[in-house]
């Protein structure tokens, strides 16, 4: 397993929240944890984008997943990081996106599938869930 | 510990109140909404405990990123019980803030399908990364609350109302 890049929202002086991008063979699997709350996500995150978008397209991937499980709250002021984290996996990445879930979270059942942008057929297509019980 | 009875029958209520906005210096939406999620969580299963936290975290964040009233009180109310969970915030706010809060909330009330218009707004914003309202609609969306705003004596009280169907 190889530590593509990673991001990181601190709070306080506090880790509230990170990103990590990894490849295990040709696996791409992003770990999402912790909470987004803060007011301005993109300060801690927009140096993580950047890695994403310069890494990812030099990378052998077949598959991804995308692992929400460990995230355990987005407020509204998230949604677009969300939206910039996964559009970069989709947009740079080949191959069928797993998503895993918390099956009966709200969040991540109702507006999880809005940021991914589903109502995009060919993102939809590629997409399929992993719904598991809460950890 | 008592085994009998219902446990998500049970009645909680808190009332917090912060005066002046202006002393706050740290995360108090997620404070609030971290400590009645795991109050909540003695009694109630943990989808209903989320939705406790995601309104008052929403709610709260819109109070301190728009009040402009900074020298007056912030007041938090939750009851629930068997029926309904009710979260209710209120801030002072004049009239013409109240009624652009107003204004959201018909749109927001009216939507034939509150999560197209969630994303429909979130990929229309996308763009310029406008917020405006963005919360609000995910709380009837995502969350399934119906919210109300009202004037009261120069506050704005936003009122969240879940029923408690299937979950008690």
């Amino acid at each position: 397993m190889k530590v593509l890049t990673y991001g990181e929202i601190m709070d306080g002086g506090l880790s509230v929240f990170h990103s990590v991008a990894k490849l295990d063979d040709h696996h791409l699997i992003l770990t999402f944890e912790g909470v987004i709350r803060v007011d301005n996500p993109y300060r801690y995150l927009h140096t993580y984008l950047e890695e994403l978008a310069k890494v990812l397209p030099r990378q052998s991937v077949t598959e991804t997943t995308m692992d929400f499980v460990k995230m355990r709250f987005c407020n509204s002021n998230g949604f677009y990081v969300i939206m910039d984290i996964v559009d970069a996996v989709y947009n740079l990445v080949p191959g069928r996106v797993t998503v895993r879930r918390i099956a009966d979270d709200d969040w991540q059942c109702e507006t999880l599938p809005i940021l991914l942008n589903l109502s995009e057929e060919h993102i939809a297509a590629r997409t399929n869930f992993e719904d598991v019980k809460a950890p | 510990m008592s085994a009998g009875g219902n446990r998500t029958q049970t009645a909680v209520g808190a009332s917090i109140s912060i005066a002046p906005l202006d002393h706050v210096a740290g995360d108090v939406a997620g404070l609030l909404g971290n400590f009645l999620f795991d109050l909540l969580g003695m009694f109630y299963p943990r989808q209903i405990c989320s939705k406790a936290n995601v309104v008052v975290i929403e709610l709260v964040t819109n109070v301190m990123e728009h009040c402009s009233i900074r020298d007056g009180a912030l007041r938090v109310d939750l009851k629930i019980d068997g029926d309904e969970l009710m979260i209710t915030v209120a801030n002072p706010a004049t009239e013409d803030e109240f009624k652009a809060v107003s204004d959201r909330f018909t749109i927001i009330a009216n939507a034939e399908d509150p999560r197209k218009l969630l994303a429909d707004t979130v990929y229309r914003r996308r763009i310029d990364k406008a917020k405006g309202g963005l919360g609000l609609m995910r709380l009837t969306a995502e969350s399934k609350f119906k919210l109300t705003a009202e004037y009261e004596q120069g506050f704005l009280v936003v009122k969240a109302l879940f029923p408690m169907r299937g979950f008690a």
